[in-house]
Order: C-alpha cells, then sequence, then structure tokens
C-alpha cells in the first residue's frame, strides 16, 4: 500500500513542462531573498535582545534607570523578534522557495510579497517600539498592540496568499508531504492570530477566558507554525540532500493528520490547578500525550532516511542542522508529554522548566531548522556561494551548542526551583538564590546564539553585496571607461 | 492528499474543533459568570477597583510584572502555594471577573501576588521593593523601577519631603537625595494593594475545614461546574455567602 515519497519524483506528463530550478530560483530571487535576509536580521536582534534579558533576569541593576530596557518589556520583545520577526518571515520565505521547487512552478506576485514583506517589518517595528513604549498587552505572544497586528495582517496576506497560487499552479501529479505542512501552517497561522488578538486582547473575553483564548493560541502557533514548518523543512531538506526517498508517504499522512487533529487541543496544561476549569487542563494534557504519536511516525519516517545515508546527510550543514532541528521538536514532543504528567508538572510548573520547553521548540526545533534551510536556500537564490563558508559549521555549532545548553542548564535549574518552591519550609529568597546560576548560563546560551545570528546575517550581506558589486561593476566600467575608442572604430 | 482543497477544509475543521472546544466552549459554559453578593457585607465581590488602583494595573502591564510574578492560587493539594502563605484558598475563575487583561502569569520568578493586599507590607515596604529591591532582600533579582520614583537632592537645613521614602536602619540609602514616588509608583502601589483574592464563597472554601461533606450547596450555580474544590466541601463556610442570581 504505502509508496515512497521523494523530492525529486518525476513530474506527470502535462502540456506544460515543470520550470528549471534556474528559473524558480530567478524567480524567488527577490522576494525569498528578501524575506531570508529580513529573517536572518530579526535572529540577530532576537538573539541580542533576548540576551540583554537573559542578563537583566539576574542582573537587575542593569540599565534600570531606563524604562524601555526593563526585563518585563525586554523580554516580550526578544520573544515576539524571534516569533514574528524570524519565525513567521523564514518560515514564509524557505515555504515559498520549497513549495516553487516542488510545485515546479516558477513564483508569482513578487511585487506583492515584496510589499508584504516591508509592511510586515514596518508593523513589527512600529508594534515592538510601542512595547518598549509601554504599550503592551500584557498577553504572552500576544503583545503587540492592535494597529500593529492589523499592518501585520496586510503585509501576511500580501505574501502568504502566493505560496498557495504557486501551489496550485504546480506541475506535478503528486503533492510531497513537506506541501502539506506548509499548506496546513499557511492557513492556520493567521486563523490563530486574528482569534486570538480578537478574544484576549481586542475585544477579551470574561475573566480567565482570556487566558483560555491565550493558552490556545500559543500551543496552537507552537505546533500549527513551528511544528509544521519544522517538519515540513526536514522532509524537504533530508531526502533532497540524501537522495534517499522517504520509505512511506502513508505515515507522513497519518503523522500529519494525527498532529493537526491533536496538537491544536494543548495548551491550557500551563494553568493546571490555576482558576481554569480543570476539564481544560485534562484537555491539554490528554493532547499533548496524544501528540507523541503522531511525534514517533515522523521519527520512523525520517530514520531510515538518515540511517542509510548518515555520511551524505552530515557534509552538508543545511543536512545537520535539519537533523538537529527534527531531534529537538521530538524532544519537545516527548518532553512536553512527560512535564503534563502531575508528578513531574507539580515541579515545573511556572519554573524555569517550562522556559526550557519552549525554548526547545523554537531556538531549536524550529531554530536550528530554518537556519539551516536558509544556509540551503540564500546560495541558490541570491546566486552565489555564501562568501564565508567556514562560519557556516561555526554557527552550527554555536547554535547547537546554546541549545543544548540552554535547555539543560533551565531544565535542572528549573527542576531546583520547583523542588524549593514545593517546600514552604524554604524561604523564597533562598528558592531564588538557588537558581540564579542557571540563568546565568541562559545568558551564556543567548550570547551563544546572538553570535551564531551574526554569522548568518554576515554572511547573508556579504552574498548580496558581492553579488550587486558583481551585478554592477561590468556596467559600471563600461559606463566609466571613455567611449572615445568605440568611436574610432566607426569609419 | 492530492487535493488543495481537502487538505484545506482538514486543517480548517481541526483549527476550528479545537477552537470551539477551548475557547468558545468554555464561553458559553461560564462566561456569562456573575458577581457574587456576599450577604455579610453588602458587598459585591470580586469588588471594583478604585481609579488609582486601575491606572496602577495599567503600570503592572506595561512593565512586564507578570513576566515574573503570577496571580494565581493552587489548591492545597496541588502544590505549595498555600502552606507558603500565597493564599487562604485557591483561586478560581471567579476572581478575575473584573480583570482586563487577565495577567495570570506562568513564571514564578518572583513569589505570586495574587493575595498581595492581605499580607502584612507597609506602602512604604512596597515602594522600598519597587525603588530598589536588594535593600530589603540582597541579591534579590526583583529588577529596580528607579523610574518610578523622582530622586531629590535634599537641600541642607530643609526638612525632608513628608512623602519621601523611609529606609530601614543599616540599609545602603541613596545619600543626599530624598526619593518621592511618582503618580505611577502610587498607582501601581495601590494596584499591589488592591490583589486580594480571598473572600469565601461557594464555589471555595478553605482547605483545612474537615471535610462533613453534605454537599448541599451543588446546583446553586450551574454555570460554574468543576471550577471548586469540591472534596473541601464544608457546609460551615459557605454558610455566609450566596450567589445573585
Ligand atoms: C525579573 C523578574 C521580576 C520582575 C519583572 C518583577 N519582579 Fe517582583 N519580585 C521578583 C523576585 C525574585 C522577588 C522576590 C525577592 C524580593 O522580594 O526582593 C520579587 C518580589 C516582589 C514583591 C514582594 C512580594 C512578597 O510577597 O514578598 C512585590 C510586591 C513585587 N515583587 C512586585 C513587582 C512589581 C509590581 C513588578 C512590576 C513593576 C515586579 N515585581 C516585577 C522578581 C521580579
Amino acid at each position: 500500500m504505502s509508496s515512497p515519497a521523494s523530492p525529486v519524483s518525476p513530474p506527470i506528463a502535462d502540456p506544460a513542462p515543470p520550470a528549471s530550478p534556474g528559473e524558480i530560483d530567478l524567480s524567488c530571487r527577490w522576494p525569498v531573498g528578501l524575506l531570508l535576509f529580513c529573517a536572518s536580521g530579526w535572529l540577530l536582534f532576537g538573539g541580542v535582545v533576548g540576551a540583554l534579558a537573559a542578563i537583566k533576569l539576574h542582573a537587575p541593576g542593569l540599565l534600570a534607570h531606563w524604562p524601555m530596557f526593563t526585563y518585563g518589556r525586554i523580554q516580550p520583545v526578544a520573544w515576539n523578534a524571534f516569533v514574528l520577526g524570524f519565525g513567521l518571515q523564514a518560515g514564509l520565505g524557505i515555504a515559498l522557495w520549497i513549495m516553487a521547487r516542488l510545485s515546479g512552478a516558477t513564483l508569482v506576485g513578487t511585487g506583492s510579497i515584496i510589499l508584504g514583506t516591508l509592511t510586515w517589518n514596518a508593523g513589527l517595528k512600529l508594534g515592538l517600539l510601542s512595547v518598549l513604549m509601554a504599550g503592551g498587552t500584557g498577553m504572552e505572544t500576544l503583545e503587540l498592540p492592535r494597529f500593529a497586528v492589523i499592518i501585520l495582517f496586510v503585509g501576511y496576506a500580501l505574501i502568504a496568499a502566493w505560496p498557495l497560487v504557486v501551489f496550485q499552479r504546480r506541475r506535478r501529479g503528486d503533492v510531497y508531504p513537506s506541501e502539506w505542512f506548509f499548506v496546513a501552517a499557511l492557513f492556520s497561522f493567521p486563523w490563530l492570530y486574528l482569534a486570538g488578538n480578537c478574544l484576549a486582547v481586542w475585544y477579551p473575553l470574561r475573566g480567565v477566558l482570556q487566558a483560555a483564548a491565550q493558552a490556545w493560541f500559543t500551543h496552537g502557533l507552537f505546533i500549527g507554525w513551528f511544528g509544521f514548518l519544522t517538519i515540513g523543512v526536514a522532509l524537504y531538506l533530508l531526502p533532497k540532500i540524501s537522495g534517499v526517498a522517504l520509505p512511506s508517504r502513508n505515515l507522513a499522512g497519518f503523522g500529519f493528520w494525527l498532529l493537526a487533529v491533536f496538537g491544536f487541543w494543548g495548551g491550557a496544561q500551563r494553568y493546571f490547578a490555576g482558576p481554569l476549569p480543570a476539564y481544560l487542563t485534562a484537555q491539554g494534557v490528554v493532547a499533548t500525550v496524544l501528540t507523541v504519536f503522531p511525534m514517533i511516525a515522523i521519527g520512523l519516517l525520517v530514520w531510515p532516511v538518515v540511517q542509510t545515508s548518515r555520511k551524505a546527510i552530515f557534509s552538508v550543514p543545511a543536512g545537520r542542522f535539519a537533523v538537529a532541528g527534527l531531534g529537538c521538536f521530538l524532544a519537545w514532543g516527548g518532553l512536553a508529554a512527560i512535564n503534563c504528567l502531575s508528578p513531574v508538572r507539580a515541579i515545573t510548573q511556572f519554573t524555569l522548566a517550562t522556559v526550557a520547553l519552549d525554548h526547545l521548540l523554537l531556538w531549536g526545533a524550529f531554530g536550528l531548522t530554518a537556519i539551516g534551510a536558509c544556509y540551503y536556500i540564500a546560495p541558490q537564490v541570491i546566486g552565489r556561494e555564501l562568501p564565508f563558508a567556514g562560519w557556516i559549521s561555526w554557527h552550527f555549532r554555536l547554535a547547537t551548542a546554546a541549545v543544548l545548553l540552554h535547555v539543560v542548564a533551565f531544565g535542572v535549574g528549573g527542576l531546583i526551583q520547583g523542588a524549593g518552591l514545593e517546600n514552604p519550609d524554604k524561604a523564597f529568597i533562598e528558592v531564588m538564590r538557588g537558581w540564579i546560576p542557571f540563568a546565568g548560563m541562559g545568558t551564556l546560551a543567548m550570547t551563544l546564539q546572538a553570535v551564531g545570528g551574526l554569522l548568518l546575517f554576515a554572511n547573508v550581506v556579504a552574498a548580496v553585496v558581492a553579488q550587486a558589486r558583481a551585478a554592477v561593476v561590468p556596467v559600471a566600467q563600461e559606463w566609466l571607461t571613455p567611449s572615445a575608442p568605440k568611436a574610432e572604430v566607426r569609419p | 492528499m492530492n487535493h488543495g482543497p481537502l487538505l484545506f477544509l482538514g486543517v480548517l475543521c481541526c483549527v476550528v474543533a479545537s477552537w470551539l472546544g477551548l475557547v468558545v466552549g468554555p464561553h458559553f459554559q461560564f462566561g456569562n459568570q456573575d458577581l457574587v453578593l456576599i450577604e455579610e457585607t453588602g458587598a459585591s465581590y470580586p469588588s471594583a477597583r478604585d481609579g488609582l488602583a486601575l491606572q496602577g494595573a495599567e503600570i503592572y502591564r506595561a512593565n512586564g510584572c507578570n513576566y515574573c510574578h503570577t496571580q494565581q492560587v493552587r489548591g492545597a493539594s496541588e502544590g505549595a502555594d498555600i502552606a507558603r502563605g500565597w493564599g487562604k484558598r485557591r483561586t478560581v475563575a471567579r476572581d478575575y471577573l473584573r480583570d482586563r487583561p487577565v495577567m495570570l502569569g506562568n513564571h514564578r520568578f518572583g513569589p505570586d501576588l495574587a493575595n498581595l493586599g492581605a499580607r502584612q507590607y507597609t506602602t512604604n515596604d512596597l515602594y522600598l521593593k519597587l525603588y530598589n529591591a536588594r535593600l530589603l532582600h540582597p541579591r534579590s533579582v526583583m529588577p529596580r523601577y528607579p523610574y518610578l520614583f523622582e530622586e531629590r537632592p535634599l537641600r541642607p537645613g530643609a526638612a525632608p519631603s513628608s512623602d519621601a521614602l523611609q529606609f530601614p536602619e543599616g540599609s545602603a540609602a541613596p545619600a543626599n537625595v530624598e526619593v518621592i514616588p511618582k503618580a505611577d509608583a502610587l498607582a501601581l502601589v495601590a494596584y499591589l494593594q488592591s490583589l486580594k483574592s480571598d473572600a469565601v464563597f461557594f464555589e471555595v472554601f478553605p482547605p483545612p475545614q474537615p471535610a462533613a461533606a453534605t454537599n448541599g450547596l451543588s446546583g446553586v450555580d450551574t454555570n460554574a461546574p468543576a471550577l471548586g474544590d469540591q472534596t473541601n466541601a464544608a457546609p460551615a463556610a459557605g454558610a455566609g455567602a450566596t450567589s445573585t442570581p
């Protein structure tokens, strides 16, 4: 029954032959190039501000006289810069390019995508500035004020319509599994973000229902954007790099639908034993535990590919990034399920350990996979190799070390913190002193991430500059050289 | 799965179903919850905050205090919150009816504040905590908020302002300046002092009561199932409170 699935399977007979990769890359040059450029800029920014927030968690006196830089504003700015600046734009850029390649169709709507990207960045900058100026909404991940969110929606619509158009114009017989995940993510995000903003912020529901809406949104974003994209990218990159097809299309479908069915029901477990009705948190627990099954399916799907062509995959940076990212995602699924069980949750709730889990998903799973994809795609759309090839491996080392350090430090620190909080005889201030060293390690990890982000950004900028020079210099030289000899040729 | 529309519909169903189940359903179930009339005092609970405290809630939101402080107390069987003295009872949905936005918080880098107003803090203590928490607890990671205060040079001979912060003996008080809370600090402290979710009504009973469960009050309010700590139902505790229909 189950047929293998490969990103390079031949197209069906079609009156119009598929576009060549070169043509597709050329059509993607400006829109995808701009999205990835902006995304890498936000990755750097998110790393730097994240490091600043991490410092402020253990050095409260730093920049204390500046209201803009207080922890409660810097922290959401760092988070949103990563989620909306890097996460959304890298996701869109990668999905655009991979969908165009898989569809065998050139990208259309270039101008709209570029305009959308500029709009998105403007909205995000204004929104984050507003958070720094005391305008945050107080709802985690929904901090941006209404005007900024509306700008973001306009930008998103201008961009996200086009991958769907490309999908409709596909010249291949079958739809490759990555495309399911991308299409699902592209549809889920606007729905989640609109419903989340409406019910938690704009026309808030009564009382704790706002928190329910916020928890639903955040978890939906985790699965429906970050999870789907991580899987979609990994399912494309690994078979593509290794040349080994995914063993089973049906298994991929099974994983996809189970994740879609269970994934969106989680979230409320964050408020376990809090003021939300108990059945909501119980649903969150059940959903998170059931989400393990699609994770296993994805793992089984990818394992044979990695197993048979380890050398080929690990010889390419993007392959290493994708394996590490997917590994983080599966680890996140397992740990999130374990974290739901009541004896564990009783200790980890409200501690650094929950931060560690979120970090594992955002910076680990999605971050690593998407960074890898950027390194894979950027040279092709820019049209030249990234000039500092050695830096790419360094970025891989820095980023994986940072994720590992952050997750382990905050995980262990969170357990110590939680055990302390559960012991009422231990003064709160003593509990706090117990986890400060681990918060310090978080600062180190975020600094490594910032350095890694700088490597990516510098590489992309250098490639763009080199390409621009290659394009401009001959023309300029032609203009600048005196045209006298030409005139002499004429008799 | 080669059909775009099918894919789209399937995913839409998944997202919408979860939204209906997790957000819309609960809204219809207890979104119309109402204030409780406490008969002994004639006041309704949760009580309305005055204007200053409402402004303070905005300062709390704008400065992101909720990234380090929760405002939710778990039941005695679920954690040490009550043993730590963070509340007499668990918090329930009704406690937050007037909050906009609700700032439950997800992290306890600092203590829970759901009942801060019920704790033995003087206004001056709270100002000091905001001005520089390390004056009271060395190595505290509670951020400093000096921008909520005005640091005025002390003129020699002039009497210090009566509004100025009183620094504890032996603390590293700033020399030759007096520290006056600005309007934002006044509002924030008014808000902090208004944080109290300790009223006792039929949904919640203080846990130490012996369990003489008659459950006579079940069915008083069908809008709020699964909210109370049913195992702790003690009739005596509920006697003084009843709901407005
Ligand atoms: C970086 C995390 C952090 C942020 C942000 C933060 N706090 Fe704190 N807060 C703490 C820590 C840690 C303590 C415990 C140590 C102490 O009392 O100094 C604390 C203690 C307190 C206390 C004393 C509570 C008690 O029961 O003793 C109050 C009141 C307080 N914070 C209010 C605020 C307000 C208001 C804000 C926002 C303007 C805020 N905090 C922001 C970390 C934070």
